[in-house]
């Protein structure tokens, strides 16, 4: 075999590629057990009622049913920001779609027939959807149903900042200088709202769960979760064992986006398995059921900013997130996009508050950005606006005013390391877009015009989590990488393969990254927030380079020389006297009889991270890094119909040094393309007593490889001090300014400003046609 | 295999070039046959109502959904699943492209796809990129954005124009 260097900064082929092509990956709906049952769950037809009795007696008429539970069964709460969600529905139930009851039965259809022998009897209760009402923030309509009575009574995370007596499960605020002072000041003030619905992941692999209490005392749960370590701290508190009793197994993932970060049906069926003889119990669930587990969030925001001399002085939002039944990690999304809400630029003057509300929808979750792509949709047309009021290219606007390395952020960080004017410039050199000099629309003739719009955003990432992860070097030679960050398809394991390879010169093809496995792989704290490489990518060159150092040891105990001496090459480990090169096998063998491995260890553990106050949203250092992303979409408009062809997407994103091009590219063009598709086309219904409409993929369309443009990925690399060999995270920053920047192309040939996403023909006909009306009103 | 119920039917069908007779419950599914019965675990449920096409399988040479078929459908056929195209283990050329294209992420498209991009080269081997595109349109990724995949589908084609 000949050597071929494979490290940091190469493009191998991913090491999970080749099982991947040949159908071999398992996912959990591949996994085989004996003994196996399926579980099927019965869910509230009402969007808010109280249950006033369930009868699961029918049940035991259905052949082959082995266990069924109610929330009557299950004690606790559980909750990632706020512990207010029972396994099962209790007394009342709080949205359409809320697990209520579960079997578990020899098959499939037996567990679903057993549900029909359900008895459940409700009382339909008054339910609140839109989330500025639910927050009593609207003001014709101040008396609300309250989801949650005892809000203030429940457990929570210290980022969870609840309003007695209301259904704001948090409210986020950030207080910078004095905006009034500065809307007085400027040169013009403009004031806008734009609203995002909700929308949903759609991995292509629905969510699946197999759970057994086993015989040794052991809870193992095999999952698709991106974040094996936080499901298996809830389920211990929930079940009362401890941690080291519960084994979390995670199988190949097909998809995340952040479906996927939070326990969410694990519980339910971890109920039902203890009811069972130590048998697995799986629950698979169908693509109906998969839209109703977890959603993105909707958002309502108003921004308002100042303008002097064409820079931006002030700038006011609020935000209402809606959250749905349940907090999850609602009260995170509305902190973390909250302190990156202004935007990426410098303003001195900022008032931001942000409502994780309540309402009586299914739960939102984390989705690819963390609200970052709703909060873009918003003041990046906005920006646009204000652009077009200075008088100024709105690129040219935009490069006036985004922050830069040594400016002061928001919360008050000293920001390093930025690259958000970088891709601003990479793409308008791309594009043909002289700052200054923004191209007019092309007329193509009937109606048709093409256009040229741009947005950037940017995203924190999250605080310094721990990771570790642990390098196995056997005698034979292979390796054994131990890391508990999910590889979902963003190809982490192909990173932390290339970052092994790069430290100790062992071929890729010898490297095996494991499946994360709470019994096996260390603690990692999520897959999430782009983290993966920074952090987990960090204790795995850590552990590597430790590795490294104790075969440089044995080195010099065998060959004679001091450690340091000692070199790689070409997967083989160099004798600096002879220039011969020893196998590593060879060497562990020589320098310890009997064999050992070599086993390096490796942690992120940066310190320094800061939260942020109550009471303003100040903090120095609130983030353990930035990622910066800016778009430039061509666009053809047909303003007699609406019709939209984007054409083009010039997408840049700073990933700090890209360890592997080609994963890169990869994100930026599955996130731009899942940016058209929120921004552009998707959008979840309900109906008017809140019960999903379009829960199936022809009804909610994402994009086929019909609807997306030709992408054309940027890479701008200003290195991070902190991140592995200078490395940034990327999953996320692609996915918001896609959207937006086809709206500003939109708008530059209607003048017709859209505020909801997705923009979809319909949508800019109906605005257009409401701005023609208002037009000749005036 | 027998399956001993009133409604059960006698199959005979190749799958993969291995003839086979079953005898199925008229309500299994192509899917669940292939993935239950024969262990094709490369045949994905994604949504099990035809719309995502991570089932799909060449039936007589024609891309199909698998899980908005019947088994009892299939009798008489030819079924090829993705542990078909690669012969004795060897990745074929279409696989082969696909990652060293990059088009494969998380992969549970991955199998669907290729079967749906094996079906078009085997009745138009040279397709244009829009060709692809309208092919693949019922083949739904949320990881790629695509672009890769098509690259992957050209590339074969372009290699296989080469070797005629």
């Amino acid at each position: 075999m000949t050597y071929k260097h494979e490290g940091v900064g190469e493009a191998p082929l991913r090491i999970d590629g080749d099982i991947k092509v040949l159908g071999k990956a398992e996912y959990v709906q591949d996994l085989e057990y004996a003994n196996l049952l399926e579980a099927a769950v019965l869910t509230s037809p009402y969007a808010s009622a109280k249950i006033l009795a369930i009868d699961v007696s029918g049940v035991w008429q259905v052949e082959g049913v082995k266990a069924v539970v109610t929330g009557r069964d299950v004690d606790g709460l559980y909750g990632t920001t706020v512990q207010d969600r029972p396994v099962l529905a209790r007394d009342r139930v709080r949205y359409a779609g809320e697990p209520v009851a579960a079997v578990a039965a020899i098959n499939k259809a037996a567990a679903m027939l057993a549900l029909t022998k359900i008895r459940v009897e409700y009382e339909e209760t008054i339910a609140v959807f839109d989330p500025e009402e639910a927050a009593g923030m609207k003001e014709d309509k101040k008396t609300v149903p309250l989801l949650h009575e005892n809000l203030m009574d429940y457990e929570r995370e210290i980022t969870a900042m609840p309003v007695a007596g209301s259904n704001i499960c948090s409210h986020f605020k950030l207080r910078k200088g004095d905006v009034e002072k500065a809307f007085s000041e400027a040169d013009f003030v403009l004031e806008e709202e734009y609203e995002v619905p909700r929308n949903h992941h759609c991995c292509i692999e629905p969510y699946g769960v197999v759970a057994q209490m086993e015989r040794e005392g052991t809870l193992h749960i095999w999952t698709c979760n991106q974040s094996p370590y936080v499901l298996q701290r809830n389920l211990a508190a929930l079940f009362g064992l401890s941690w080291n009793q519960v084994r979390v197994t995670i199988p190949t993932l097909g998809g995340g986006f952040g479906s996927k970060i939070y326990p969410s049906l694990e519980p339910l069926v971890v109920a039902l398995a203890q009811k069972t003889d130590h048998r697995p119990v799986r629950l698979l669930l169908s693509r109906e059921e998969e839209f109703l587990r977890i959603t993105n969030h909707g958002c309502k925001i108003k921004i308002k900013s100042g303008v002097k001399e064409g820079k931006v002085t002030a700038r006011q939002m609020a935000a209402y997130w809606d959250t749905g039944a349940y907090a999850d990690c609602g009260p995170l999304v509305a902190r973390n996009s909250g302190f990156t809400f202004a935007g990426p630029y410098k303003i001195d003057n900022v008032k931001l508050d942000a409502y994780s509300v309540y309402t009586n929808l299914p739960v939102a979750t984390a989705f690819r950005g963390y609200g970052i792509p709703h909060v873009t949709w918003a003041y990046e047309l906005h920006t646009d606006r204000l652009a077009e009021k200075a008088g100024i290219d709105p690129l040219q606007f935009r490069l006036d005013n985004v922050i830069q390395t040594g400016d002061i952020s928001h919360t008050g960080e000293e920001m390093q390391a930025v690259g958000m004017k970088g891709c601003l410039e990479a793409v308008a050199e791309a594009a043909g877009w002289q700052p200054g000099q923004r191209p007019a629309p092309v007329d193509l003739g009937n109606g048709r015009y093409r256009s040229l719009g741009v947005a950037c955003s940017w995203k924190g990432s999250m605080r310094h989590y721990g990771s570790s992860a642990t390098v196995r070097i056997m005698e034979e030679g292979s390796v054994e990488v131990n890391v508990s960050n999910v590889d979902m398809g963003q190809g982490s394991s192909t990173i932390f393969a290339q970052m092994v390879a790069e430290e100790t010169g062992i071929p890729l093809s010898k490297i095996r990254v494991q499946h994360p496995d709470t019994f096996i792989t260390p603690y990692d704290r999520t897959t999430s927030a782009s983290r993966g490489t920074f952090h987990a990518g960090t204790a795995v060159m850590e552990a590597a380079k430790d590795a490294w150092r104790q075969i440089q040891e044995y080195g010099a105990q065998v060959f004679g020389c001091r450690p340091e001496e000692v070199k790689s090459s070409e997967g083989k480990v160099l004798n600096p006297k002879t220039g011969e090169g020893l196998s590593i096998g060879k060497l562990i063998n020589q320098a310890v009889m009997g064999g050992i491995d070599i086993i390096g260890k490796g942690h992120s553990r940066m310190k320094g991270g800061t939260g942020l106050d109550k009471e303003t949203g100040q903090g120095a250092n609130p983030t353990s890094f930035w990622m910066y992303a800016a778009d430039i979409a061509e666009v053809e408009t047909d303003t007699r119909t609406g019709e939209l062809k984007v054409l083009k997407i010039y997408a840049a994103s700073d990933v700090g040094k890209a360890i592997n091009p080609v994963n890169c590219r990869q994100q930026i063009e599955g996130g731009v393309t899942m940016g058209l598709g929120i921004g552009l086309m998707e959008e979840m219904l309900f109906d008017e007593k809140g019960r999903l409409l379009n829960g199936n993929f022809h009804d909610y369309k994402i994009p086929t490889a019909v609807d997306v443009p030709e992408i054309i990925p940027l890479l701008v690399e200003v290195p991070h001090p902190l991140g592995p060999y200078g490395a940034k995270g990327l999953g996320e920053a692609p996915v918001g300014p896609a959207a937006p920047a086809v709206a500003n192309a939109v708008y530059q040939v209607t003048g017709i400003a859209v505020r909801r996403s997705p923009l979809r023909p319909e949508n800019l006909k109906l605005s257009w046609q409401k701005g023609k009306e208002a037009e000749l009103r005036d | 295999m027998e399956h001993k119920e009133a409604n059960s039917r006698k199959i005979k069908l190749l799958v993969n070039n291995v003839a086979r007779e079953d005898t199925v419950p008229v309500d299994l599914r192509l899917a669940d046959y292939l993935r239950d019965w024969l262990n094709l675990k490369s045949v994905k449920e994604g949504c099990g109502v035809g719309d995502c096409g991570a089932c799909t399988v060449l039936l007589d040479g024609k891309a199909v959904v698998s899980c908005i078929i019947m088994a009892v459908e299939a009798d008489g056929s030819s079924i090829v699943t993705l542990e078909g195209l690669a012969a004795e283990g060897k990745m074929s050329d279409l696989q082969e492209a696909f990652l060293a294209k990059g088009a494969v992420q998380c992969g549970f498209c991955t199998p669907g796809m290729i079967m749906t991009a094996a079906g078009l080269l085997a009745e138009n081997p040279q397709p244009t990129a829009e060709e692809i595109k309208r092919a693949v349109a019922g083949n739904l990724c949320r990881c790629t954005g695509y672009q890769k995949i098509i690259e992957a589908v050209l590339y074969t084609a372009e290699i296989r124009n080469q070797k005629d």
